[in-house]
């Protein structure tokens, strides 16, 4: 079954099992179920190719390292998507990356006045140019952005992630939709 | 005094007068002619058997309900706002309708078939929606705006958005083609669980869940899937660019 | 409630509100926004990019990273562990014709040594065909063109021509919206024209290209049945 196919068949935790006895061939459906999800989750927090390729191969070498220690007691999919953030994250700090620290408070900005009636709104929103926005967003809210609403991380989960308070991830994540909406609004007029 | 009486009949009929003005002020506002909102209505006498409903509009929704089998007749109606479009509805001799709209402006229909009308839609943004057929339908939204399919029982059923979801309830019969694409939107199917079909699923960009149909895979990558449930009686195409495709069993 | 503290909470407003709001907040928030056009639009804006960031697409990583994962990991895994029969051989060809001991006999090798003839002989008249997916070992590929895909192009910018000598005086919100979908599918059809360049044999991505055509000319269809 191919990586974002599914059909309800041969279970994750079965495959796991199956590649962590050293069958190849069912880490390799694991790979092709799993390989888009995580390369993409890289690629829109790294916002570079070359090094959400490089981060998606080290998941996954990892991801064979451990895999004799997954117990099926989580999901497959949230311990895979766990193992990938904090690879992510490492590699920030590696590159000293630094996450933008705000307090709770921080400062919204002056909201632009782009007021049209509703008869005249276009639809807002196309999936291309969010993505692009998304990569011009600073690392920090990006990070949270990701996680939390195209990831689908709670905000407990975010701040666990990032060692910030759940105030802080609720606000950047506030700060993250208005700037997009800013970017997205500018491509519009 | 006289002046005094004068002048309290005038106030009198000034106030009766104003009271006037009111209501005709208030039924005005209450009255769908209002604001700029115009009604069209039109009905067809078709024959049980053979019919053909064509709708072009150039923005706004198209709502096709199939009513009793043999009703007789095709019953159009429409409401414009924001704009001065116009609605030519026009029938053939063999019995075909068309449905044009021109000008600027936003047209929606309600439109009620006969179950035996084959349909064919467009608009170029606003939602379709068509239930209870058992005809040939054909529905496009050329920019943006759903597709609706419930409750059909039709032999060939083609929906195709550029960014809207076209989402697809009903019988896939045994002979019959079943087409839905969406550049950007999602495709979703909710077939019975027994369905008998031959699948092509095709999306570059989005997931593909095959809702636990019992496959026979001939071809199989990351974005295509061709595969058999059962004999493969019905043939079902889905494309999307960059959505997500999820076939459903129905309960 | 003003207009600044309520564009503040909005985010509260529409993921959980009754978590991160009390009842009175949502009460004045809610009775704000219906008063209030512009925090109306902030709120939809935000609403939209919410449900957005769900329905993205998925992006693919090259084939090279499968193959320095695989690459990596077959030499972790010790050989006592290695199965002695692959469940679905089909699945890794390459690791179970490595892992199995072929014999042949005479007529077995003849044969084998007349189809890899055959191939080399194929593969050097395929070398010196002039046809347009011929590989360049110099490093410049030349691009790969689809059959028919010449003609297709013609016809689509003829058409295109034609509709844009008219754009002008269409109602500015739908040339807007003409303009930004053909934009998605000219830039996803570029893209994919990209992709197959650098694997034309990929049969697959071919019929990506032809899809993408079809979705152009569909577009174009319209405008035309529609007489604009």
């Amino acid at each position: 079954m191919s990586a974002n196919v599914t059909n309800n068949t041969v279970t994750d935790f079965d495959l796991a099992q199956a590649s962590a006895r050293g069958d190849m061939a069912a880490f390799e459906m694991l790979y092709d179920r799993h390989n888009r999800r995580v390369y993409s989750l890289c690629l829109r927090m790294v916002s570079n190719v070359t090094e959400a390729e490089d981060l998606t191969q080290e998941v996954f070498v990892q991801l064979f390292r451990k895999i004799s220690s997954f117990r099926g007691e989580s999901a497959f999919t949230t311990w895979l998507h766990r193992l990938t953030v904090n690879l992510v994250l490492m590699h920030f700090r590696k590159r000293g990356v630094r996450l933008e620290r705000t307090t709770e408070e921080g400062e919204i900005g002056d909201i632009q006045d782009n007021f049209r009636s509703a008869g005249e709104r276009p639809r807002f929103v196309d999936r291309i140019a969010l993505d692009k926005a998304i990569s011009e967003l600073p690392p920090g809210y990006r990070t949270v952005f990701v996680l939390h609403d195209v990831e689908g991380f709670e905000h407990a989960e975010v701040a666990d992630l990032l060692g910030i308070s759940v105030g802080t991830s609720k606000s950047q994540l506030h700060k993250a939709r208005l700037r997009l909406r800013e970017l997205l609004n500018k491509k519009y007029d | 005094m006289v002046a005094l009486m004068l002048a309290e009949s005038a106030l009198e009929i000034i106030e009766r007068l104003s009271t006037a003005a009111l209501v005709v002020l208030f039924l005005t506002a209450i009255s769908p002619v209002a604001a700029g909102q115009q009604q069209f209505s039109k009905t067809f006498p078709v024959s049980s058997d053979q019919n053909a409903l064509e709708v072009i509009n150039q923005q706004g929704s198209i709502k096709v309900t199939a009513a009793a089998a043999n009703s007789g007749k095709v019953v159009i109606n429409a409401r414009h706002s924001d704009g001065n479009p116009r609605v030519d509805a026009t029938q053939t001799p063999d019995g075909k309708i068309k449905v044009e709209v021109s000008g600027r402006g936003l047209t929606d229909f309600e439109i009620s078939v006969p179950t035996s009308t084959q349909l064919d839609l467009l608009t170029y943004k606003g939602m379709i929606s068509v239930a209870n057929l058992n005809a040939p339908v054909r529905a496009r939204t050329t920019t943006e705006g759903d597709i609706k399919f419930a409750n059909l029982h039709s032999q060939r059923v083609e929906g195709h958005s550029t960014s809207g979801n076209v989402f697809f309830d009903g019988e896939v019969l045994p002979g019959g083609e079943y087409k839905f694409k969406s550049f950007s939107g999602k495709l979703d199917l909710v077939l019975s669980t027994d369905a008998d079909f031959r699948l092509s699923a095709t999306s570059s960009g989005g997931v593909i869940d095959l809702g636990g149909f019992p496959l026979k895979f001939d071809r199989q990558t990351n974005q295509l899937i061709e595969a058999a449930c059962r004999t493969g009686k019905a043939k079902v195409s889905l494309w999307t660019q960059e959505g997500n495709i999820h076939l459903h069993r129905k309960p | 409630m003003e207009c600044r503290a309520v564009i503040s909470l909005l985010s509260d407003y529409l993921d959980d509100q009754e978590v991160w709001l009390s009842e009175s907040d949502v009460r004045d928030i809610t009775t704000h926004l219906g008063k209030c056009s512009k925090c109306w639009n902030v709120k939809q804006e935000l609403d939209e990019i919410r449900v957005a960031a769900r329905e993205l697409p998925l992006h693919t990583p090259s084939r090279a990273v499968w193959t320095r994962i695989s690459n990596i990991v077959e030499v972790e895994v010790p050989t006592s562990k290695r199965p002695t029969r692959v469940e679905a051989p089909d699945l890794n060809r390459w690791a179970w014709i490595k892992s199995h001991k072929f014999t042949f006999n005479l007529p077995q090798l003849a044969g084998a040594a007349a189809v890899a003839l055959a191939l080399l002989v194929f593969g050097v008249i395929n070398h010196s065909n002039p046809a347009e997916n011929r590989f360049d070992p110099a490093g410049a590929t030349t691009a790969f063109v689809l059959p028919d895909e010449d003609q297709i192009k013609a016809e689509l910018t003829r058409r295109l021509d034609a509709i844009n000598a008219r754009k002008s005086k269409w109602d500015p919100q739908m040339r807007e919206e003409f303009e930004r979908h053909l934009k998605m599918i000219e830039d996803s059809l570029q893209h994919s024209r990209v992709l197959l360049d650098s694997n034309p044999a990929d049969k697959v991505q071919q019929e990506m290209v032809l899809s993408l055509y079809q979705e152009k000319r569909q577009l174009l269809d319209d405008v035309e049945r529609l007489k604009w």
